[in-house]
């Protein structure tokens, strides 16, 4: 019997705010991985357009670390306070090098400043393109580390052996291709990216030729990635048991998000092939967007079911002990809606400004 | 017992947790401050026509995003690291106890978050009167992010009626939740007046002597309430269990130089701004800035300092002891054994002989969190020349001796093969002594220091 309390709501439900806050945060870590070697392609491309485009992508970067660490704290609180028996341990087996993602995160943030500081400056390319290549390594690192935790967690039966050496979770057969087809994901969300960017630049006033071009970078990047990603993700589910084959397709309702998920990731990669030939089209970047927030929501709930198969093969969230704090859990959603709504608001804001006239801090 | 467990050679696991506590707290509290403060700055500086005033704060507002959005966030991210690393029973407890709580904090930190930049990259672009309401929904957000927090921070120490009701509520507004605050806000103003002397007597370029001395004047107001702080300390006191008073009165020397220096240093600081930076409207040197902001760095360490072992012998008061044993489990580790029922820890006989073995397993369950053999608060030298009656006198009336000590748990089987190997660490200084009979009870010398890592189950 577990010492502690029991969990505070129903488990299903932290379980789902867990999947929806997982992929709201992928949308900016994705970013946050993939932006700083595209802005290095751009910087050291020897031109000026595409110098630009460096300092477009160097606006929204920090903003997108923030939300990355901000939403990646929603979903560690519910990974918390689901599985804290899996969660701790595995942070305890890895011990300092779970404990580096801190320095790390912290290098990394400042880099970003300092490249998007360095980047609009005529002789900065040399230097911005380092400071965002040490952005991506250390991003890089950090991404290697999380997957690492999640395997531990995935391999209780092996946690003696952990214990001795963590970089056991390395030989997991699964590991590269888990970590290919992640990597290809942040650079086809980053091209999405682009391509709102590029609307974004268009309205405020930008000119039209490099936005267009901006777009189409944007949209040949994400269609690329998407290629990449099915041939990672086909790797990636050969070396999968049977047993988690029967999890992945066994007609529940995350079952079934994961399915249609990867139906619209195919569809995916057919609008960005077809938007690549129309960059002016802003249907397609609407499609395109739409199929790409249902790939992920796809691919989180897949993520969940193999979470738990790992687990235990017969493990059901909704098995958690649990006693609902009716009253927190009431204000909780009346201020998360009232937040959205301001959010919306601040957004607004944004929207109805005029264009920036060479404020070095605006965009 | 219910984890792994994780320590750091010599310095030890709390350490890192205070340093980067403490390194936290004081950026924490600073968003919180100067988001009061911008937003107030503002108000006035538009009211006033104060122009010197409003390009201040249009200047500095960036330093909000430099610091709290990237030190301050990570190294929050950095606490719940560190304390699930090496109190992952504490961080259980309290997640799944205040799990809403905290899911009410983000909110917030979001909100937060998102109007500091907004607040950040729409100066001169929004019209005055939506900029300034953004600025304030930032300190309104900033605040009520810290107020959240605090009351699961000063649940830890007085859980106050929870303990009979169990309900959230009770256990969130404790007894100590309002002093605390109170303190708090109090030390996040300063922080905040004591950046804005920094930065204006950084920038003389930029503004004129009588202007860095307007500035200062108007940063110094937000020092002035820490000249309330020795009657915030006393009414925080006087909301504390009596045994935590008794540490901070003498109890624990530590303890009670910690808190008078903060204290005593809060409201010496509020004295010069009042009568120094206000009242004569001196300009202040970076020097001076930077001595004062010095002083409250390790003043805020100290209170934190003393919060956390305030706690003593408990990580949550009355709930669970330092070293992760749920007091209601007790009797029944008293009448088991503490290694019968842990999961990860387990005699390594393959280092250890004999009961020496059990020792070393007992003491990584009930002591290792606290005391390494070597370095920060480490048990060789605690213990050094002492012989077996006394350990074993020691052990028997730890939490009399000391207060601040958990009780020993486990069987008087345990307790004596714990006995025995703290005396392997003595360096056996009473071996020419009349007592030193005693250490024959040693099996064979025995030096090594136990994993930091757990061991298999």
């Amino acid at each position: 019997m577990s010492p502690f309390p029991p969990v505070s709501a129903a488990p299903v439900l932290l379980d789902h705010l867990l999947g929806l806050m997982f992929v709201v945060h992928v949308v900016f870590m994705n970013f946050v991985l993939a932006a700083p070697l595209v802005m290095v392609w751009n910087l050291w491309s020897g031109n000026d357009d595409k110098r630009r485009f460096a300092q477009w992508l160097a606006g929204a970067l920090p903003v997108a670390f923030t939300f990355t660490i901000t939403l990646g704290v929603a979903a560690l609180l519910f990974v918390q306070a689901l599985f804290p028996d899996r969660f701790y341990t595995a942070n305890i087996l890895l011990g300092k090098i779970w404990l580096a993602v801190i320095p790390l995160l912290m290098a990394a943030f400042y880099a970003a400043y300092v490249a998007r500081s360095l980047v609009a400056k005529p002789k900065g390319s040399v230097w911005a393109g380092l400071a965002c290549l040490v952005t991506a390594a250390l991003t890089s690192c950090i991404v290697v580390i999380m997957v690492s935790n999640y395997f531990a967690t995935t391999m209780a039966e092996r946690w003696p052996e952990l214990a001795v050496k963590s970089a056991l979770v390395l030989l997991n057969q699964t590991f590269l291709p888990r970590t290919l087809h992640f990597m290809a994901g942040a650079f086809a969300v980053t091209g999405l990216w682009m391509v709102w960017i590029s609307w974004w630049k268009r309205r405020r006033g930008e000119d039209a030729a490099a936005c267009t071009a901006f777009r189409r970078q944007g949209l040949h990047l994400a269609a690329g990635a998407s290629g990449a990603q099915v041939i990672a993700g086909v790797w990636f589910l050969i070396w999968l048991p049977a047993e988690a084959w029967d999890r992945l397709f066994n007609g529940s309702v995350p079952s079934l998000v994961w399915i249609s998920g990867v139906a619209t990731g195919l569809a995916l990669l057919g609008v960005l092939i077809v938007a690549t030939v129309y960059p002016d089209r802003p249907l397609w970047s609407r499609v395109a967007t739409a199929l790409m927030a249902w790939t992920l929501l796809g691919m989180a709930a897949g993520r969940g079911l193999l979470r738990l198969f790992a687990f235990d093969r017969a493990f059901q969230v909704a098995s958690i002990e649990y006693r609902t704090q009716a009253g927190a859990m009431l204000v909780f959603f009346v201020l998360l809606l009232i937040g959205l709504a301001t959010l919306a608001a601040l957004i607004w804001l944004i929207w109805r400004l005029p264009p920036a006239g060479g404020d070095s801090r605006s965009d | 017992m219910h984890y792994p467990l994780w320590t750091v050679p010599h310095l030890g696991g709390a350490m890192v947790i205070a340093a980067i506590s403490i390194f936290h707290v004081v950026i924490a509290h600073f968003a919180v401050g100067a988001g009061i403060f911008n937003a107030l700055t503002e108000i006035r500086a538009r009211r006033k026509g104060d122009a010197t005033l409003l390009q201040f704060v249009r200047d500095n507002s960036v330093f909000l995003i430099y610091l709290a959005f990237v030190a301050g966030a990570v190294s929050g991210v950095g606490i719940w690291f560190s304390i699930g690393l090496v109190a992952p029973e504490a961080t259980t407890y309290l997640i799944r106890l205040f799990l809403w709580v905290w899911a009410i904090e983000w909110v917030f930190f979001a909100l937060e978050l998102a109007s500091g930049y907004v607040y950040y990259f729409t100066w001169d672009r929004l019209k005055p009167a939506w900029h300034t309401a953004v600025g304030c929904l930032y300190a309104v957000t900033a605040f009520m992010s810290l107020v959240m927090i605090n009351g699961i921070l000063t649940f830890m120490l007085t859980p106050g009626r929870w303990l009979e009701t169990g309900r959230l509520w009770d256990a969130w507004w404790n007894p100590s939740f309002l002093p605390s605050l109170c303190m708090r806000t109090v030390s996040a103003l300063a922080l905040a007046g004591i950046f804005v002397a920094i930065v204006a007597s950084m920038r003389p370029k930029r503004f004129e002597r009588s202007q860095r001395g307007h500035i200062i004047a108007w940063g110094a107001r937000f020092l002035l309430p820490l000249g309330l702080m020795p009657f915030l300390a006393l009414w925080y006191f006087s909301t504390l269990p009596e045994s935590a008073r008794s540490l901070v009165s003498g109890g624990a020397v530590a303890m009670t130089f910690f808190f008078l220096f903060g204290v005593v240093m809060s409201f010496l600081i509020a004295m010069y701004a009042l009568f120094g930076m206000l009242r004569r409207a001196r300009d202040v040197n970076i020097e001076t800035a930077l001595l004062m902001a010095a002083i409250a760095f390790i003043a805020t360490g100290s209170m934190e300092f003393v919060r956390e072992g305030l706690r003593k012998p408990y990580v949550l008061h009355d709930v669970m002891y330092s070293n992760g044993i749920m007091v209601k489990d007790v009797p029944m580790l008293n009448r088991d054994g503490v290694l019968a029922h842990s999961r990860w820890v387990q005699p390594d006989s393959a280092r250890f002989p004999g009961e020496l073995a059990v020792g070393e397993a007992v003491y990584r369950v009930e002591c290792l969190r606290c005391h390494e053999i070597e370095g920060y608060n480490a048990i060789r030298p605690l213990i050094r020349d002492w012989n077996y009656p006394l350990i074993m006198s020691a052990l028997d009336h730890l939490d009399k001796i000391k207060p601040f000590m958990p009780p020993f748990v486990g069987t008087q089987a345990e307790k004596q093969a714990l006995g025995k190997y703290l005396l392997s660490l003595t360096g056996g200084g009473w071996a020419a002594d009349s007592l030193a009979d005693s250490t024959a009870v040693l099996p064979a010398p025995a030096d090594s220091q136990p994993t930091a890592e757990g061991s298999a189950p």
